[in-house]
C-alpha cells in the first residue's frame, strides 16, 4: 500500500534520503524508528507530497506521488504531532471543514457517530477546539483518518507529549484501523509504543533503513537494546 | 545600556529588507518629487514674473484717456509663489492665481490651476510633504510592528527580561534604534533640501529660515508620536501579525479616512457660503449707497444736495473742483467697504472651517500636521487671504489716486479730460509683502499645539506600555 | 455543507470581520449619503437657472408675438448653456465642483476674466476631496477586503493547519481559490449592493451604465484579490502578506497616481494662465485702439452688413473689436484645450498602470462628472456661441429689430449627451483591462500553486 522505492532526497549538500526501500501492507503497523535528522519526517513529507524527491518514487496504493500528489493524497489520512485545529471552530466543525477538504461529504450525525468512535463524546466535539487537550485533537484527527475511509494512515509522532492513558487509547484505536486492513506508517521515538503496536520496526540512519526487525523477532529480544546497538554501531 | 540596545536595532533595522527596499523607494521618490516641484516652482515664477512685466507694460502703454477710464481698463495682480511651495503645495492648485483690479468691482482670484488638469489631481499631489505625511508613517509601522511582538512570539523577550534588562530601558533603546535608522534616511534629504530652499529666499521672506525649522520641528513631532505608538502596540500585542493588523488600521485612519471624513463633517459644523447669496448679498448693499454711474440713484441726488450746501454753491460746475470726480471717490470708497465687509465674513467663514478642521488633528494627527505644514510653507488658505487682501488694497489706492487725480485736475465739466503715461507711472506696481510672523504664528499655533500632545501623549502611553512588561516575567 | 460556505463559517467566527464588515457598510452608506446631498444641490442650482432663464424667455417671446423687439433687450443677461446635472452623479463628484457647469453667452462683452467660476469653496476642502461614493469604493473598498483576504494561508501554515488541509488531497490552488471568493464575497457583495442601491435612490435607475458601475467594481474587487492571492503564494509569515498587501496598496492607490500625474502634467505642460491674461489685455488694447479700422474692414468685406451711411455706432464697434479678440485670442485658447486633451490621452494610455487610476476614470465617466462630458458640454458652447454671434451680428449691423417670424430662429442651447457607445466603449475596456491586470497577477499564482509545487507553499 505505501511503497519507497530507492527514494532520494538532499537538502543542499545534506543527504536525507539515500536510496530508501520501504513497504508497507494493508493491516501492518510500522514503526519508523531513528534519532533526529534521520529522515522520518522528510520520509512523511515525501508520501504527502510536500517534498518532491531527487530519485526513486514514493507510491500510495501504486499512485505515484510526485506524478499525481492529489490522487495520492486522498488515499492517505496523516496525523503530525500536533493535529493543527481552527480554534474558533468546534470538534465536529472541524472535523467537517477537513473531509469536506478531500471531498467528503458527510451528516451532522455521521461526523459525531465518526468522533465517538475516536473516542470524543458528543458534548466535548461540540466544545471550540481552543479548549482542546493534546489528544482530543489528536482523535479529532483519528476521526478525520476514519471519515476519509484512507487506505493508509502516515503519523508523525502521534503519541509524544501524550499522558499514558491518552496514549493507550490512541494505540487502541491504531490497532483498530490496522484491523480495517488500513497500512499504517508511523514515524516515533516512543519505543515502548513501537514495541506495543509495531507489526514490524525500522530503524533509520542516515537516509537508509539499517536494519528491520519482524514483531516476533524485538518481541523476544529487548527493542531498547536493539536500537541502541544498531546507533552505536 | 540603552545604547547598546538602541545600536543593535538600529543594524538589524538597516539590514532589513523592508527597510531597505521602503527607504529606497522613500529616498527615490522624495528626490524625484523634490526635483519636479521645485522646477515647477520655478517655471510659475517665470511665468507670473513674464505675466505680471506684460500686464505692467499693458498698463503703461494704454495711452492717454480719462483717469477714471484708466480705472476701468484696470490691471492684473498675480500671486508670487512661495518659496516652500516646492515642499508643500498646500491649496495652491485650488485657489486663483490672479485677480482683475477695476473700477467700482471687487473680484475674486481666477484660473484653478487644478480646472486645467486631469481627473488624476484628485490622487493627491506627488511633493516631498506628501511623502512625509503619508509613506513615512507607513515605513515606521513596517519596521515597528515587530519590534517587541516578534521578541515576544519568539520568546526571545522573555529571555532578555530575565536577564534583568528594564522594559523601559529595552522599549527607549528600540524606539531610539529604529529613529536612528530613520534619520541615517531623512536628514541628509532634509538637510539638502532645507539648504536649497533657504537659499531662494533672499529676495521675499525673511522668515523663510524660522519657517524651514518650525517645519522641521513640526514634521519630527508627528514621525516621532507615530513611531512611539507604532513601538507601544508592538510591545502591547501578543503577536506581530496583531500588532501589524492594528497598527495598519491606526495608519489608514490617520491617512486615508480621516482627512475627507473632516472635511466633511467640518462642512456640517460650518458650511460654506453660497455664491448665489454672497453675490445677491453684495448686490443688495451696494444699492444702499452711491452709485458713481447712474445720474437717477437717489443716493447720488441727497449726496450731490450734501455737497453743494457744504460747499455753500448752487450747481456742480461752480464747485472748485471735478464733482464727477469726487462722485466717482465717494462711490469707490463705499463699494470698496461693502465688499471688504462681504468678503471677510466670508473668508472668516472659510478659515473657521480650516481651524475646525485642524481641531480634528486631535483625533488624527495628520491634519494638525497638514494644518502647520501649509501654514509655514506660507501655501495655506489665510495665505491666498493675505494676497486677496493686500491686492484688493492696492486696488483702492489705485482708483483713489486715479479719481483724485480726475477729481482734482479735471475742470468742471470737462468730459474731454485726457491724462497719459506720467499718471500710469506714479502707480507703482503690485507687490506682495511676506505675512508678519505673528499672522503665520496664529495659524501655525493650535496645529503645533495638537502636535506635539500627541508627541507627549504617545511617549506617555509608550513608557505605560514598557511598565506593563515588567509582569510578563512573574 | 459546501466548501465556500465552511470558509465562509470559518471567517465569520472571527469577530473582527463582522466589525470590518460594519464599518465598510457606514462609510458607503455615508458616502452615498454625501453624494446624494450633492447631487441635489448641483440639481437645485441647475432648477434655479432654468427657471430663471425660461421665464426670461418666455417674455421674450410674448413681447415679440405683440412687437418688434431690440436684440439687446432679447439677449438680456445672456443665453444660458447649461451642463444638465448628470443622472448618476451620486457615484462619483468627479471634477463637478472645480469644473463650470453653465455659461451665459452675451454678443459684446469683453472675455471675462472670471471666466470658468465655480461656486465660493473652501481650498482646503477641494484639496482633501470629498467623502462620495468613488472614494469609498477607489480607495477604502480595497484596504478593507485586503484587511479580510490578505491571510489565506500564512497564518494557517504558520499554525499548521495548512499542512493537515494540503494532506486531505486537495489542491493547493482550489483551496486558496475557493478561501479567497469565500472571504472576498460579503464584502465584494456589499460594494456591489451599494452602486445598486445609489442608482435606485439617485433616481438613474438600473441603467446600462450602473451595470457598467458595477462591472467595473467586480474587476477592480477581484484584482484586489488576486494581490492577495499573489502575496500570499510568495511569502511566509502572515505579517509578510500583510506588507506586501498594504505596500501594493500604496503603490497602486497613491504612487503610481501621483507619478501618473507628474508623468502627465510634464509631458504636455499647460500654457501660463497668467500669461493668457496679459496676451488677451494686450490683444483687447490693440484691438480697441484700431476699432475704426477694424468696423470699416468689416464693412468692406460684408457690405451687405454695412447700416445705412457706413456709420458705426458703439455697439457695431463693440462686435468688430470682439471678433479680432477672437480671432487673437482662439489660437491660445485652443491650445489650453488641446493640452488638456492630451493630457487626458496619456492617462488614457497609462490607465492600466494601476487599477485605481482605470476604475476611477470608469467611474467618473458613467457618472457624468469626467473629462469627456465636460468636454462635450465645452464644445458644445463654443459651437452654440458661433450660432448666437451669426443669429445676432447681422440684426446688430443692420440695425434690424426683432420681430415675431424671429421667434423660432431664437438660439437657445440644449446639450446633447455624448453617444452612449463611447462611454460604453471607453468604461468596458478599463473594465476587460482590470480583468486582464487580476490576470497576470494569477499567473504567477498558477505557476507556484501547480501540481505537485504545494510542498513549497506548507514548509
Amino acid at each position: 500500500m505505501l511503497e519507497a522505492k530507492q527514494l532520494q532526497k538532499r537538502f543542499q549538500d545534506k543527504t536525507a534520503l539515500d536510496k530508501l526501500n520501504l513497504k508497507v501492507e494493508p493491516g501492518e503497523i510500522y514503526a519508523l524508528l531513528g534519532p533526529n535528522g534521520a529522515g522520518k519526517t522528510t520520509t512523511i513529507n515525501l508520501f504527502l507530497g510536500f517534498l518532491t524527491p531527487d530519485g526513486g518514487e514514493a507510491l500510495v496504493d501504486g499512485i505515484s506521488v510526485a506524478a499525481d500528489p492529489v490522487a495520492a493524497r486522498r488515499k492517505i489520512a496523516y496525523i503530525p504531532e500536533q493535529v493543527a485545529l481552527y480554534p474558533r471552530f468546534s470538534g465536529v466543525e472541524n472535523l467537517e471543514y477537513f473531509s469536506r477538504l478531500g471531498g467528503g461529504r458527510h451528516s451532522r450525525a455521521e461526523l459525531h457517530a465518526l468522533l465517538e468512535r475516536a473516542g470524543l463524546k458528543s458534548d466535548a466535539a461540540e466544545r471550540m477546539v481552543g479548549t482542546y487537550s493534546k489528544g482530543m485533537r489528536q482523535k479529532v484527527g483519528i476521526a478525520l483518518a476514519l471519515a476519509t475511509g484512507a487506505k493508509a494512515l502516515l503519523l508523525d509522532e502521534p503519541t509524544s507529549g501524550l499522558d499514558p492513558a491518552a496514549s493507550h487509547e490512541f494505540s487502541r484505536l491504531l490497532r483498530q484501523l490496522a484491523g480495517e486492513k488500513v497500512a499504517i506508517l508511523m514515524a516515533t521515538h516512543d519505543l515502548f509504543r513501537a514495541r506495543e503496536d509495531a507489526t514490524r520496526v525500522g530503524i533509520l540512519l542516515k537516509g537508509r533503513i539499517a536494519s528491520e526487525y519482524h514483531r516476533d523477532e524485538f518481541q523476544s529480544r529487548d527493542l531498547e537494546k536493539l536500537y541502541l546497538e544498531r546507533l552505536g554501531a | 545600556m540603552i545604547l547598546t540596545i538602541a545600536l543593535k536595532e538600529l543594524r538589524d533595522t538597516w539590514r532589513d529588507g523592508r527597510f531597505r527596499i521602503g527607504g529606497t523607494l522613500l529616498v527615490v521618490l522624495l528626490i524625484v518629487s523634490g526635483v519636479l516641484a521645485w522646477q515647477q516652482n520655478e517655471r510659475t515664477r517665470a511665468e507670473r514674473d513674464a505675466a505680471t512685466e506684460l500686464d505692467r507694460r499693458n498698463w503703461l502703454e494704454q495711452g492717454e484717456k480719462n483717469s477714471h477710464s484708466a480705472g476701468h481698463y484696470g490691471l492684473y495682480a498675480f500671486k508670487p509663489t512661495a518659496p516652500l511651495a516646492a515642499f508643500d503645495r498646500g491649496v495652491e492648485p485650488y485657489v486663483g492665481s490672479s485677480v482683475f483690479l477695476e473700477a467700482h468691482r471687487r473680484n475674486a482670484t481666477s484660473f484653478l490651476p487644478a480646472q486645467d488638469a486631469t481627473n488624476m489631481r484628485r490622487f493627491g499631489e506627488l511633493t516631498a510633504s506628501l511623502s512625509l505625511q503619508i509613506l513615512v508613517p507607513l515605513l515606521i509601522v513596517l519596521l515597528a510592528f515587530g519590534a517587541l511582538a516578534a521578541e515576544r512570539e519568539r520568546g526571545t523577550l522573555r529571555q532578555l527580561l530575565s536577564l534583568g534588562v528594564d522594559p523601559v530601558q529595552l522599549v527607549v533603546g528600540k524606539f531610539l534604534g529604529i529613529a536612528l535608522a530613520l534619520a541615517l534616511l531623512l536628514v541628509p534629504l532634509i538637510a539638502v533640501g532645507a539648504w536649497l530652499l533657504s537659499g531662494t529666499g533672499e529676495a521675499g521672506d525673511p522668515n523663510l529660515t524660522r519657517r524651514i525649522l518650525f517645519l522641521i520641528g513640526a514634521y519630527g513631532l508627528y514621525l516621532g508620536t507615530f513611531l512611539a505608538i507604532a513601538v507601544a502596540v508592538s510591545a502591547r500585542c501578543r503577536t506581530g501579525r496583531g500588532a501589524l493588523a492594528l497598527l495598519l488600521g491606526l495608519w489608514a485612519f490617520n491617512c486615508v479616512l480621516a482627512p475627507r471624513l473632516a472635511t466633511d463633517l467640518v462642512e456640517q459644523w460650518v458650511p460654506t457660503p453660497q455664491l448665489a447669496e454672497f453675490d445677491a448679498a453684495i448686490a443688495a448693499d451696494l444699492k444702499k449707497g452711491i452709485d458713481g454711474h447712474d445720474s437717477r440713484d437717489v443716493h447720488l441726488q441727497k449726496f450731490t444736495q450734501e455737497t453743494l450746501a457744504k460747499h455753500g454753491k448752487q450747481n456742480v460746475m461752480e464747485l472748485p473742483f471735478n464733482f464727477n470726480g469726487l462722485v466717482m471717490l465717494e462711490s469707490e470708497k463705499f463699494s470698496s467697504e461693502v465688499y471688504g465687509h462681504h468678503y471677510a465674513r466670508m473668508w472668516d467663514q472659510l478659515e473657521a472651517q480650516d481651524r475646525a478642521t485642524t481641531l480634528t488633528g486631535a483625533l488624527a494627527p495628520m491634519l494638525a500636521l497638514r494644518t502647520a505644514s501649509m501654514a509655514l510653507s506660507g501655501t495655506d488658505l489665510s495665505q491666498h487671504r493675505h494676497f486677496a487682501d493686500a491686492s484688493e488694497r492696492h486696488r483702492m489706492e489705485f482708483m483713489r489716486v486715479l479719481n483724485e487725480d480726475l477729481m482734482k485736475n479735471a475742470r468742471p465739466g470737462d468730459h474731454g479730460y485726457r491724462v497719459g503715461r506720467t499718471l500710469w507711472e506714479q502707480l507703482p506696481p503690485f507687490v506682495l509683502a511676506p505675512r508678519e510672523w505673528d499672522a503665520v504664528w496664529t495659524s501655525v499655533a493650535a496645529a503645533l499645539g495638537i502636535l506635539g500632545a500627541w508627541f507627549a501623549g504617545s511617549f506617555l502611553w509608550l513608557y505605560m506600555s514598557a511598565r506593563r512588561m515588567r509582569l510578563e516575567v512573574a | 455543507m459546501s466548501l465556500f460556505q465552511l470558509e465562509l463559517r470559518l471567517m465569520f467566527r472571527e469577530r473582527a470581520v463582522l466589525a470590518l464588515l460594519a464599518l465598510f457598510v457606514l462609510s458607503l452608506g455615508y458616502g452615498i449619503a454625501n453624494g446624494l446631498e450633492l447631487a441635489e444641490r448641483q440639481r437645485k442650482e441647475a432648477d434655479a437657472l432654468i427657471i430663471e432663464s425660461s421665464q426670461f424667455n418666455k417674455q421674450v417671446r410674448d413681447a415679440l408675438e405683440r412687437q418688434a423687439l431690440d436684440p439687446r433687450q432679447a439677449m438680456g443677461s445672456g443665453h444660458l448653456a447649461l451642463l444638465p446635472p448628470p443622472g448618476f452623479a451620486v457615484l462619483s463628484g468627479g471634477q463637478a465642483d472645480l469644473l463650470p457647469s453653465h455659461e451665459r453667452i452675451i454678443l459684446w462683452r469683453t472675455e471675462d476674466p472670471s471666466e470658468g467660476k465655480i461656486g465660493l469653496a473652501n481650498p482646503t476642502q477641494l484639496l482633501t476631496g470629498r467623502f462620495d461614493l468613488a472614494f469609498v469604493l477607489i480607495w477604502l473598498f480595497p484596504l478593507f477586503l485586503l484587511a479580510l483576504i490578505y491571510d489565506l494561508c500564512a497564518g494557517d501554515r504558520e499554525s499548521g493547519t495548512l499542512r493537515l488541509a494540503l494532506s486531505r488531497g486537495i489542491g493547493a490552488w482550489k483551496l486558496l481559490g475557493v478561501r479567497v471568493l469565500a472571504r472576498g464575497t460579503p464584502m465584494t457583495a456589499l460594494a456591489l449592493g451599494a452602486v445598486l442601491f445609489a442608482a435606485l435612490l439617485g433616481g438613474e435607475g438600473l441603467s446600462l451604465p450602473v451595470w457598467i458601475a458595477t462591472g467595473v467594481v467586480l474587476a477592480y474587487g477581484l484584482f484586489w484579490c488576486a494581490v492577495a492571492l499573489l502575496s500570499n503564494c510568495f511569502t511566509r509569515t502572515a505579517a509578510a502578506a500583510a506588507t506586501v498587501a498594504g505596500a501594493a496598496w500604496v503603490i497602486f492607490v497613491m504612487v503610481i497616481p501621483t507619478l501618473l500625474n507628474v508623468v502627465v502634467e510634464s509631458a504636455h505642460p499647460m500654457p501660463s494662465r497668467a500669461e493668457l491674461v496679459a496676451k488677451l489685455r494686450e490683444a483687447s488694447g490693440d484691438a480697441e485702439r484700431r476699432s475704426n479700422e477694424l468696423i470699416n474692414t468689416f464693412y468692406k468685406d460684408h457690405p451687405e452688413l454695412a447700416p445705412p451711411g457706413m456709420q458705426a455706432d458703439m455697439l457695431q464697434r463693440r462686435l468688430a473689436v470682439q471678433e479680432e479678440i477672437g480671432r487673437a485670442m482662439d489660437p491660445i485658447y485652443k491650445e489650453f484645450d488641446t493640452e488638456l486633451a492630451d493630457q487626458q490621452q496619456v492617462v488614457e494610455r497609462w490607465r492600466f498602470a494601476s487599477p485605481a487610476i482605470a476604475a476611477y476614470e470608469a467611474l467618473s465617466d458613467l457618472a457624468g462628472t469626467g473629462y469627456w462630458r465636460h468636454r462635450a458640454f465645452r464644445d458644445q458652447v463654443a459651437a452654440f456661441k458661433d450660432a448666437v454671434f451669426e443669429f445676432y451680428s447681422p440684426k446688430f449691423h443692420k440695425r434690424q429689430p426683432l420681430v415675431k417670424a424671429d421667434i423660432p430662429m431664437l438660439p437657445s442651447f440644449a446639450f446633447r449627451e455624448e453617444e452612449s457607445a463611447a462611454v460604453q466603449g471607453r468604461t468596458l475596456s478599463a473594465m476587460a483591462g482590470i480583468l486582464a491586470l487580476a490576470l497576470l497577477c494569477l499567473a504567477p499564482c498558477a505557476l507556484r500553486l501547480s501540481r505537485g509545487a504545494s510542498g513549497k507553499l506548507v514548509s
